[in-house]
């Protein structure tokens, strides 16, 4: 959908003249011929103006990339149901390959469906966000032929990723042999995750060289996320190390990190669109607090001028929370396979004499200790650079990052918990006494 | 004229326990008493009980009808944090395999008993450590429970169920997967705890093997005592 939103951005026409002429004097008595401009629709100036629709358009594609996470993730649930049906498999006849066909004949045809979703999809988003909102404040062109044409080629380019994710992403279920009774865990993240940061960082680089200045942001995502793919091929998780330490010494904060260590791909793979969010979150921050605080000898906008950055900040922080909430719902759906693949060792847990609240408290731990992190970093490392420039003016929006951070990591922390809260069910569930029977 | 030695309480007292999964029942009207430093083995036939016995007997389950006894406290009236807590301190648990915890290192998983109840970490890791090595793995504390064999990691269970020096153990098919060798080293380390220490034994297995290794035996046979004997 993100991408669809995309095509629909970069359709857009260059804004048309108005036919509003106004002639006045300057403060120094000169002729000034203003000629009016009427964006295209009523769309918002965002996509009205040509040197920011480019960036809308990677905004939406950006958006893309935790709903990417999370289809990886979907991907994963059930893994270890689904690595025990393979090992069956094997022990039948079934060679390597055909275990890849099979993976990736379903999630080719899981792919597909969504694709084919995406349509009446964009038209409900069509609805809110074009004919429901006034005159000048659009954000969807009108609706265009060429999404026809884009729609099929979208079913078809998921078609094949999803294919090719679900014959690369569990690999790892294959390379202990059939014989191995232990569920294979991951412990690092898998080539697939490695290649696809990389390709991705790769991508935005090269986009972000290209739109340069107006590419900043995604010059320094995909550099970002280059760097995060080659700590990932060294087979360290970028925020935790090789393997997640237990710090405090609580028998919470132990488990916790033995947890972590067992879904450290996935919880990798999430922790790196969280920093990309904070990176996000840091800059726009920054951003804001330039624009409201403007340094000595700065620019100073007038209202309306300062209205639209702000809430052009504002929209990009808003995409920011959206991509970090899809993320943290992807860290969840991982807790919550991974509670379901260990259930005989959480019940065994249990039976020991450990209170559910504690296992609960794991969970909070374990989502926290993966989401604050990412986000507290990237918001530092995306904001601090502008705002220490404006520190050195002596400009008070320099903290501005520093409160981005703060309130920033708090919330994440805040829907950590209550994320774990709301998990306590399945944890329930999990130290069922029938979880002591299952292999 | 001496008089006789008093008779001990009981550690553990099942009166009547009956139970049922949906309309299957599974356990019928059980009593059964366990006595500081006596091993009983429960036997019979799979699904005839046994583990159901086991579980209402550790307070994982509260029985449908019937009673049960653990160190003097009814069960029934404790709530579920106070049994939790009951059985971290005073009662040791070994189940057939996959009981530790993935992923962390087996030091800490023997150490999680001292540490859940606010121990420090420091001294539950000597402690802890102490303990692999009475059962012969003080050099494979480091390792997590997917590096180790099932037979290391049955025996790193034992001692995490021996650390609190607990007064009632209950294992239930504790040697089913090892072969015959890791069998006899884990069932020495669970007798040692009535032989020893004094501590109650309860040994749910199917194999008379370890059945004939304890003081008394009680056969289950579709959720009723079929059969009860002394054997030494």
């Amino acid at each position: 959908m993100a991408l669809l939103v995309a095509v629909a951005v970069l359709t857009v026409h260059d804004t048309v003249l108005s036919g509003v002429t106004s002639y006045y004097r300057d403060a120094d008595g000169r002729q000034v011929v203003e000629v009016g401009r009427e964006p295209v629709g009523g769309l918002a100036p965002f996509l009205a103006e040509p040197g920011l629709r480019p960036g809308t358009a990677i905004a939406a594609v950006l958006l893309a990339t935790p709903f990417l996470a999370l289809a990886v993730q979907a991907l994963r649930v059930g893994g270890v149901l689904e690595q025990r049906r393979e090992r069956q498999l094997s022990l039948a006849g079934a060679a390597p390959a055909d275990l890849r066909r099979l993976r990736a004949a379903r999630t080719a045809a899981a792919f597909t469906r969504g694709g084919f979703w995406v349509a009446p999809a964009y038209l409900v988003l069509w609805v809110l966000l074009h004919p429901a909102l006034p005159p000048g404040a659009r954000l969807l062109p009108r609706l265009q032929a060429e999404l026809l044409v884009a729609w099929p080629v979208l079913v078809l380019l998921l078609r094949w990723g999803g294919a090719a994710l679900g014959a690369l992403t569990p690999g790892a279920a294959h390379r202990r042999g059939p014989l191995d009774a232990a569920p294979a865990t991951s412990n690092a993240p898998s080539r697939a995750h490695v290649a696809g940061l990389l390709a991705l960082g790769l991508v935005l680089v090269a986009g972000g060289w290209w739109w340069l200045p107006l590419g900043v942001v995604p010059l320094a995502v995909g550099a970002a996320l280059v760097l995060l793919a080659v700590r990932a091929a060294t087979r360290r998780s970028v925020f935790t190390g090789p393997r997640p330490r237990a710090r405090g010494g609580t028998a919470v904060a132990l488990l916790a990190a033995a947890q972590r260590r067992g879904g450290l791909a996935a919880a990798t793979g999430t922790s790196a669109v969280l920093f990309v969010c904070g990176l996000s979150f840091g800059y726009t921050s920054a951003m804001a607090g330039s624009l409201l605080f403007p340094p000595r000898g700065g620019t100073e906008y007038d209202s309306e001028r300062l209205t639209f950055y702000l809430s052009g900040a504002g929209l990009a922080a808003a995409v920011g929370a959206v991509a970090a909430a899809v993320a943290l719902a992807s860290l969840l759906l991982g807790l919550t396979d991974h509670l379901a693949g260990t259930r005989r060792a959480v019940a065994s847990t249990a039976a020991l004499g450990t209170p559910l609240r504690t296992l609960v408290a794991v969970q909070a731990r374990c989502l926290v200790r993966s989401a604050v992190p990412p986000v507290v970093a990237g918001t530092l490392l995306g904001g601090l650079p502008l705002g220490i420039a404006l520190l050195a003016t002596s400009s008070p929006g320099g903290l501005a990052p520093l409160l981005a951070a703060l309130v920033g990591g708090a919330a994440v922390a805040l829907a950590c918990h209550l994320l774990a809260r709301a998990l306590t069910g399945r944890v329930r569930a999990a130290t069922g006494l029938e979880n002591l029977r299952v292999p | 004229m001496t008089a006789a030695p008093p008779i001990p309480d009981p550690s553990l007292e099942l009166r009547a326990v009956a139970h049922s999964y949906a309309r299957t029942p599974a356990l019928r009207g059980v009593s059964l008493t366990l006595h500081p430093g006596e091993v009983v083995a429960v036997t019979g036939p799979s699904g005839c009980g046994k583990s159901t016995l086991l579980h209402a007997a550790a307070g994982l389950l509260t029985p449908q009808a019937g009673s049960v006894t653990l160190l003097g406290r009814d069960l029934a009236r404790l709530d579920e944090t106070e049994r939790a807590v009951l059985r971290r301190r005073e009662v040791g648990i070994v189940l057939q395999y996959g009981q530790l915890v993935p992923d962390l290192p087996l030091r800490d998983n023997v150490a999680l008993p001292l540490l859940l109840d606010g121990g420090d970490l420091a001294a539950a890791r000597t402690a802890a450590h102490d303990a692999l090595a009475r059962v012969g793995l003080a050099d494979a504390a480091g390792a997590v429970p997917q590096e180790v064999s099932g037979g290391q990691a049955q025996r790193a269970a034992v001692a995490r169920a021996l650390l609190t020096s607990p007064r009632v153990l209950l294992a239930d098919e504790p040697v089913a997967s090892l072969d015959a060798t890791g069998g006899r080293q884990v069932l020495d380390l669970l007798l040692d705890v009535a032989r020893r220490d004094g501590g109650a034994v309860l040994l749910v297995t199917h194999d008379n093997t370890a059945a004939a290794l304890a003081d008394r035996e009680v056969r289950l046979r579709d959720g009723a005592v079929e059969h009860e004997a002394v054997l030494r």
